[in-house]
């Protein structure tokens, strides 16, 4: 699993760490029920504070991509569709990019994409 | 195919040597037996257990066959790959030498004396048995043969991953060992039926040790700015790094356990080392001194690629600092 971080990035570190690890669900190179490395070990390894790397893990855990189990540490989540739902993630933090590159207010994409659920069936 | 065979051929050589001794000596012997025989002593050197003539020479050479076959395939897939059978071939020496001493001797101990509770069997016996030990490991050494000059694997393209300038990264990955691990499990389960049925120190050791190897069997491997770690899957201690600076160069192959490095776990062989904990993908890191380190792991590929690309920012970063070129 690789994780990079641009500590010149406009974008969060704990967004760029919790971006690595989903790109390792989405693409198959971490597979469900696997841990990912402490937060601790991961935070010197990177060179950032460790509660960053647990912002990350945190947001991972509101996707629903990992479960932070007690004794266990970070675990991604057993599901068969883990790696399809990294990549629907993925794809909405790229959606909601495009939006705001053009200008898009929250609720006029929120209302776009209710149409698509609408219509789509 | 025909260096394979010879060195099959000579590691089994002194089992069957063996063998032969103990058959031997007991054909010379058998008629000047006490039945059952004295066959286990302890440091007193006076007989503690006994067993059946039939019992006794089952046990001595179905040991020396099951051991006899062990090394013999162990040296036939390693003379396949590169690896250094010549220790492995001094030591199946040392072992049938030992065994080989041990088991007439004992038969000897027995000759001439009518009860067996009378044989002894003193502690002297033992130096001489090691004795034997040795003078055997010099002569399978001998007849080993030079070791072959560790022609490595066809070795991977060094890679190189993209990394903008400010940009941190690390690679981490878990590998497990299935054989450790079973033989651990193993190990421990009979241990601890053992320690419970008949007591608890003949299944404690055997306990321990399978705890062990069940612990030993993973590791986390992880590539940063520090080098390569390699730590236990949980806890962070005991640790293994391999610090930048003395890393020249990270490639990836294929590598088999027992071909290339005649076993699993931590392996030394002439010229490299490496954890190896199953057959496969692995990192392969050519040190500063020249040596080689392996580390098994999958997506080796990723892990090298990033490994050179920091040793390239180190090296940039020294030569910035420092004028003058580093000794």
């Amino acid at each position: 699993m690789l994780f990079t971080v641009d500590p010149g990035s406009p974008v969060p570190l704990g967004d760029q760490i919790a971006a690595s690890v989903r790109r390792a669900i989405a693409d198959g190179t971490v597979h469900p029920g696997e841990r990912l490395p402490a937060a601790r070990a991961l935070a010197d390894s990177l060179g950032v504070n460790v509660h960053t790397v647990l912002r990350g893990y945190q947001r991972l855990r509101e996707e629903g991509l990992i479960e932070l189990r007690r004794g266990r540490g970070a675990v991604v989540t057993g599901a068969a569709t883990s790696a399809g739902r990294a990549r629907l993630v993925e794809g909405v933090l790229g959606l909601v990019g495009q939006a705001r590159a053009i200008g898009l207010s929250d609720d006029e994409l929120l209302a776009l994409v209710r149409n698509g659920l609408a219509g789509g069936g | 195919m025909h260096h394979s065979k010879r060195r099959t051929l000579v590691i089994a050589l002194p089992f069957a040597l063996a063998c032969a001794a103990v058959l031997t000596t007991y054909a010379a012997l058998r008629d000047r037996l006490p039945d059952p025989l004295a066959t286990h002593f302890p440091a007193s050197g006076k007989a503690d257990g006994f067993s059946g003539a039939g019992s006794f020479l089952a046990v001595a050479i179905a040991l020396l066959a099951v051991q006899g076959a062990i090394f013999a395939v162990l040296a036939h897939r390693s003379s396949r790959g590169t690896g250094s059978p010549r220790l492995m071939v001094a030591f199946a020496y040392g072992v049938s030498g030992l065994l080989g001493y041990a088991f007439p001797a004992t038969l000897f101990a027995n000759a001439d004396v009518p009860d067996a509770a009378d044989v002894r069997f003193p502690m002297w016996q033992l130096a001489v048995a090691l004795a034997c030990a040795l003078t055997a490991g010099g002569v399978g050494r001998l007849l080993a043969g030079a070791d072959a000059p560790s022609a490595a694997g066809p070795a991977g393209e060094p890679h190189r991953l993209p990394l903008g300038k400010g940009e941190a990264a690390g690679w981490t990955r878990t590998v497990t060992s299935g054989v450790l691990l079973a033989v651990g499990l193993g190990l421990a389960g009979v241990g601890a039926v053992l320690a419970f049925t008949v007591n608890p120190g003949s299944g404690l050791p055997m306990a321990v040790v399978g705890a062990l190897a069940v612990l030993l069997s993973g590791c986390r491997v992880t590539v940063d700015r520090r080098g390569l770690t390699v730590s236990p899957p949980v806890v962070r201690l005991p640790r293994l790094r391999v610090p930048l600076g003395r890393i020249e160069e990270a490639t990836s192959r294929r590598v088999d356990a027992v071909g290339d490095f005649g076993g699993w776990g931590y392996r030394i062989r002439p010229g490299r080392r490496g954890v190896v904990l199953r057959s496969g993908d692995a990192l392969c890191l050519r040190l500063s001194t020249g040596k080689e380190f392996v580390v098994t792991v999958d997506d080796a590929r990723t892990a090298a690629a990033l490994l050179n690309t920091l040793v390239d920012r180190a090296r940039a970063d020294l030569g910035g600092d420092r004028p003058a070129a580093a000794g």
